[in-house]
């Protein structure tokens, strides 16, 4: 027969397997020397690993747990406030992670605000109108060239041709 | 008339519905195994008992999310791993100070002849697991302790059966290294082997 795989020596030192199985196995340890070795070092580790007593509860848990069920609900909490399993918590890395994140996000806001104010300041600048500009306006300069297709620069030989006219006795 | 005994199921359903006293049952029902395998990850009597306090709180929280669909003392183990795999990496992060190290060793009496030499290979034994990768020791605390199978103990962490079967293998593997001398010594003993 094949040799037993570690699972089912496994199997074996626990006492897990199954009879028709255990009967194969047994007869192929007998002719297989490695084989035996390995099941007899799983078996001593098996019961060396047994002298590990448990601990049972040396007292009763029932009357902290109900205490402190009795206070949440005092507390004005209820057992579905809080998660089943509390999260892991996370590790420090983690945290410095995040704060460093969180000083990238506020320094690009900040840089974009600030950019957003100046441009906005430069466009208010362009907007408004220059001195000469103004005073052109307030005299209404625009209106005189209105009738005329290329503006105030085509009306103006005109009107100063008239003014000399009329200037001349 | 017949008497009938609530199922772990039926005590769920019950807390799911604000029943306390079915709170207590299953706590009474099982307190001892949720104390010994807290105790196996933990290796504290003091911090399992606050971990099986903790454990039997989480059932209560959880309770309305409970099918019967799984088994429920996979259920629980899933519960008493997670939490006390949480609590070992917890302890690492921050280690206690040395008062609050116990100064007497922390394993109960075993049942052997002489008390200082099943302490000493208590303590052998555990600090061989402790050493262990975590998830080899997980495997091995819920197969040579809780007498899981291999698929109940991938229906418990979650992973396969063959990874189970793999960690299992590697772990006795380095087990039989680290406690070779006291297996040597059961063996020159003539202490049969399979005792558990």
């Amino acid at each position: 027969m094949n040799h037993p795989t570690p699972t089912e020596l496994l199997d074996r030192a626990a006492g897990r397997l199954p009879a028709d199985r255990l009967a194969e196995v047994d007869r192929h340890l007998a002719d297989c020397d490695a084989c035996r070795r390995r099941a007899d070092d799983l078996a001593r580790t098996w019961s060396v690993l047994g002298r590990w007593p448990a601990a049972a509860a040396d007292r009763d848990l029932w009357p902290g747990i109900r205490l402190r069920l009795v206070q949440a609900n005092d507390d004005g909490g209820t057992l579905a406030d809080e998660p089943a399993v509390a999260p892991v918590a996370k590790p420090a890395w983690t945290q410095v992670a995040l704060k460093a994140a969180a000083a990238v996000v506020l320094a690009g806001l900040a840089g974009h605000l600030a950019g957003r104010w100046v441009v906005e300041t430069r466009a208010d600048r362009a907007a408004s109108p220059d001195g000469p500009t103004l005073v052109a306006r307030t005299m209404h300069l625009h209106e005189l060239g209105a009738a005329y297709p290329a503006g105030l620069a085509d009306a103006l030989p005109t009107l100063m041709t008239q003014d000399e006219t009329e200037d001349t006795p | 008339m017949t008497s009938h005994t609530p199922t772990d199921a039926d005590l769920v359903a019950a807390i799911a519905g604000g029943d306390l006293n079915a709170l207590g049952d299953l706590v009474h029902r099982h307190q001892d195994r949720v104390m010994a395998l807290a105790y196996r990850f933990l290796g504290c009597r003091h911090r399992a008992a606050d971990a099986a306090q903790e454990v039997f709180l989480k059932v209560a929280r959880a309770a309305p999310r409970y099918t019967p669909d799984a088994r429920f003392t996979t259920w629980l183990y899933r519960i008493v791993v997670n939490h006390c795999l949480d609590d070992v990496r917890r302890q690492k992060r921050s280690p206690r100070t040395l008062s609050a190290v116990p100064a007497v060793p922390d394993d109960p009496p075993g049942d052997d002849a002489d008390p200082l030499e099943a302490d000493e290979t208590a303590r052998q034994v555990r600090a061989a697991i402790a050493a262990l990768p975590e998830r080899q020791r997980t495997a091995v605390l819920l197969h040579r302790y809780e007498d899981l199978s291999h698929r109940a103990i991938a229906e418990v962490t979650g992973w396969t059966p063959s990874a189970v079967e793999s960690l299992l293998v590697r772990a006795y593997a380095n087990l039989r290294k680290t406690l070779a001398p006291l297996a040597d010594g059961d063996a020159s003993a003539g202490n049969p082997p399979g005792k558990r």
